[in-house]
Parts: C-alpha cells; sequence; structure tokens
C-alpha cells in the first residue's frame, strides 16, 4: 500500500527542490493548477486551495543575471555587454555628431576587449567566442574609417541577441555572421595570396 | 545599373568572401551589371582548394596545444608554394590576435586573470579561422543571383561540417560524388569554343606560357581528342578528371552566358581565353 505523506512535508519537500527546477517562464493556468491540486489533496487526504498554493508554483520571467551569483563571470559578462549596449545606443542617438560618435565607438571597442577576454579565459562557447572576434576582426579591416548607422545598427543588434546568454546556438551564430558579414569587411586583414 | 550580366570566376569569389580591399572593388563593379551569376564548378573548385587550406590550418590549431607547435607543423610541410602561403595567413592571424591582447584593459585581466600570448593567438585564430570557412562557403550562394551547372558538376556537394572541433571536408572532390557528371557531353556542345581557346593558347610562345597554361593547353588537347569516340569516358568517375581540373579557368569562361563578361584578377589567363571566344575579361 502507498506510504500517505502529511501535506506540510510534501510541499517543503517540493520546495527544496524548485530552486533547480525553476527556469519556466509562463505562469501555469488555474484551470491545470485547480485539477492538479485536486489530484494532489486526494492522494494525500486533504483539500488543497489553489490560490494559496499558485504563487509558490508559478514562475516569474527572470533576467539572465538573476540565474547566477553575483560573482559568476556570466553576470560580469552580461553586465559589461550592457555597457557595450548602452555606447550602441548612444552613437545612434549622437550619430550627426562625428567626434562624439567615433569617441562613443572606441569605449564600445573597449568594451568588447574585455568581453573577449573573459569569454577566452572561462571558454564560455565557441559561438559566442567567434562572433566577438568577428566584430573585432570587422573594426579592425575599418582601418579608421567613421562608422556609418547601418553599421552599428547591425553591431546593437548583434550585442542585443549576445546579451540574451552566451550560450549561443549554431543557428544564431550563423545569423549574427551573415549579419556582419553584410555590412562589415570580416576577411583577413591583409593581403595575401592563396592560389586555387 | 545596366542589364548586362557579370560571371564570377572562383578566385573572384574567394577575394570577395576573404579580402576586405578587394571585397569593396568587386562589389563597385557588380553594382554596374543587372545581374551576378557563378558556377557550381566554382564551388567544386573552392571546395578542394582554398576551403581546404583553411580547414587544415583550423584542425591543426584545433589539434595542437599552442601555437608555436602549429607554427612548427607548417614549417616541416614540403617547400612548395602553398605552405609559404599558409604560413603567411598565420603570421597575419598571429598579428592580429597579439594586437587584440594587447588592446585587453588591465583592469580585467587583474580581477580575472591573463591569458598567455601563445594560448591567446592559438584561440584567437582558430576562432578567425572558423568564420571566414563559414563566411567562404555562404559567400557562393550570396554571391550569385544564379548558380549555373549545366554540366551537372558535383550536385551532391556538402557545406563542410563541424565533428568534436573539427571541420570534415568530405567530400572534398567530384570523385567521390554518387553522380557522374556530364563534363564530355557539355565538351561536345562547345566544341567549337574549346578549340578556338585551344588555338588561341598555341599562339602564346612556349617561353611565355606558365605552368599552369601549359598543364591547359595539355589537356584541352588530350579532351578534345577523346568526344568523337563515344568509347572513351571523360568524367568525375574516371581517371582523366584531372584533365577538366587543368582547365578550370576554360570551362569557366565557356559557362558564362554569352551576354557575360568575366570577373576575375588573372587577367594573364582569362584575358587570352576570353578573347578567343569574344568575351570580354573584366580585371577588378
Amino acid at each position: 500500500m502507498a506510504q500517505v505523506i502529511p501535506f506540510e512535508r510534501y510541499i517543503q519537500r517540493e520546495e527544496a527542490t524548485e530552486a533547480s527546477t525553476a527556469l519556466e517562464i509562463e505562469k501555469i493556468p488555474k484551470s491545470i493548477t485547480d485539477e492538479v491540486f485536486k489530484k494532489v489533496g486526494s492522494v494525500i487526504g486533504q483539500t488543497v486551495i489553489s490560490e494559496q498554493l499558485a504563487p509558490k508554483r508559478a514562475v516569474q520571467p527572470v533576467q539572465p543575471e538573476s540565474l547566477y551569483t553575483s560573482d559568476h563571470y556570466f553576470v560580469k559578462i552580461i553586465e559589461i555587454l550592457n555597457q557595450c549596449l548602452r555606447q550602441l545606443e548612444l552613437a545612434l542617438k549622437e550619430y550627426e555628431d562625428e567626434i562624439a560618435r567615433e569617441d562613443t565607438m572606441l569605449l564600445f571597442a573597449h568594451y568588447l576587449h574585455k568581453v573577449s577576454h573573459l569569454a577566452m579565459l572561462f571558454e564560455v562557447n565557441q559561438n559566442f567566442e567567434d562572433i566577438i572576434t568577428a566584430i573585432q576582426a570587422g573594426i579592425k579591416n575599418k582601418k579608421g574609417e567613421p562608422y556609418t548607422c547601418e553599421e552599428i545598427a547591425t553591431l546593437r543588434n548583434v550585442v542585443k541577441t549576445l546579451r540574451q546568454g552566451p550560450i549561443i546556438s549554431d543557428q544564431t551564430y550563423g545569423r549574427c555572421l551573415d549579419a556582419l558579414d553584410e555590412k562589415f569587411k570580416l576577411g583577413l586583414p591583409e593581403e595575401f595570396e592563396l592560389e586555387i | 545599373m545596366s542589364n548586362e550580366i557579370i560571371f564570377l570566376e572562383t578566385t573572384a569569389v574567394v577575394d570577395y568572401s576573404l579580402k576586405p580591399e578587394a571585397k569593396v572593388r568587386i562589389k563597385n563593379i557588380c553594382e554596374q551589371y543587372g545581374k551576378k551569376i557563378t558556377a557550381q564548378y566554382v564551388r567544386m573548385e573552392i571546395k578542394r582548394g582554398v576551403l581546404q587550406y583553411l580547414i587544415y590550418l583550423h584542425n591543426l590549431i584545433a589539434s595542437k596545444n599552442s601555437f608555436a607547435d602549429v607554427l612548427n607543423t607548417v614549417s616541416k610541410l614540403s617547400s612548395t608554394p602553398q605552405k609559404y602561403r599558409l604560413g603567411t595567413i598565420l603570421k597575419i592571424l598571429a598579428n592580429f590576435s597579439k594586437e587584440i591582447k594587447n588592446k585587453t584593459p588591465q583592469d580585467i585581466i587583474s580581477e580575472y586573470g591573463d591569458i598567455p600570448i601563445d594560448e591567446y593567438q592559438r584561440r584567437k585564430s582558430k576562432s578567425y579561422l572558423r568564420n571566414i570557412i563559414k563566411l567562404l562557403w555562404r559567400s557562393i550562394d550570396k554571391i550569385g543571383d544564379e548558380i549555373l551547372n549545366p554540366m551537372d558538376c558535383f550536385p551532391d556537394i556538402r557545406e563542410p561540417y563541424e565533428k568534436e572541433g573539427f571541420f570534415v571536408n568530405e567530400p572534398r572532390d567530384c570523385e567521390k560524388s554518387k553522380f557522374e557528371c556530364k563534363i564530355k557531353q557539355f565538351f561536345r556542345e562547345h566544341q567549337t569554343e574549346f578549340q578556338k581557346i585551344l588555338n588561341q593558347l598555341e599562339q602564346v610562345p612556349p617561353g611565355n606560357m606558365d605552368e599552369e597554361t601549359l598543364r591547359r593547353k595539355k589537356s584541352l588537347k588530350q579532351i578534345l581528342r577523346l568526344l568523337p569516340y563515344g568509347g572513351r569516358k571523360f568524367s568525375n568517375k574516371e581517371l582523366n578528371r584531372k584533365d577538366c581540373w587543368n582547365c578550370g579557368d576554360a570551362i569557366l569562361a565557356v559557362v558564362a552566358p554569352h551576354s557575360a563578361d568575366v570577373l576575375n584578377n588573372n587577367q594573364r589567363h582569362y584575358r587570352l581565353i576570353c578573347m578567343a571566344i569574344n568575351k570580354r575579361s573584366v580585371p577588378y
């Protein structure tokens, strides 16, 4: 015969495991929770009021950095990517002022070097690392030419994608690479010969 | 923009993807044309040529623990021009990596730690190579509005794929294709044009001919000789497929539509070939 667990103990056990599995974004509909609690209640021999339990179970959307502890390098990477993003948005906002815009883009490159270092140091994700390399190659191949509005907008879109989390899928990597290739020159930075 | 057509041969496609300066020049020229065309044969040449070299470098870096080891291994290859070209690419990548590393802000190094320069160069170069390998393959589809394949060249050609951190470039040659190409039929249909090219090459004094032209001339002769004989085979499944590869520039010039100009970076070869068949060779 199945062992009957007191309801309080059952809830405590569920709460203890919740932290490791709480990655759901959507709130579970009330009709479903009611049905589940009705069944749970019947097993443990008492009625459960869904309104009391639902807030403990339904998980709200979270920011990527809140998934990690405060000293984790992931948080640092996302923090620096936020700084990169801010620079790009500022550069677009002050686009007509060439000196201010180019200065802002220098800061963007400065922050990007930090991300590059951390991504390599902690071997975050190959696709992530390669997109950073592609941006650095694109900047290098500009040879000091001022940035165009389209270039900055492309960088902003790519950084926004990276900002969603450093684990980048092959598909996302391909999309970012194509977007960068469209506006930048990503080939080798110097002349070379490679006969076919 | 005109209604004219520009045909991009293999080097033009490679340079568009890998050489930033050439990309600008090619883009500017292409903008003057209404349609950009290339060929499946270009894809085949890239896969067995430049892409294979880049993949070799990438995989070499992936298999070594240090960048110094990579340089050492390349230095031990046979003394061919390819060895020096690969060495040049490594040097370019090493310089790029070093420059990027030098720009890393000190605060982040102090807080999280440093990466030895050798390891930095190894990782950054691998990353760079992976990007350009991917871009090179994609560029073929991106650059052309149409990809011609009148001889059914390597229809099952595949993008190199990644496995456990390495690129696998199989099948590398058309020999390993599941399909037999129709190159003999293509030569038969365009026999007059190929004969004109051969006649043109035969007018060049032997002393003025480079090795590639000598090979092309010899292979063109061989191919044109076997065309009348139904029993004599000529395809990717035969040993004489190398004659096809030796005639790459001539084949591409013939594949280009009659109204098309041929964009290339080798006027020495293409000017003569295009002149023979009344096409315009456009340098970039």
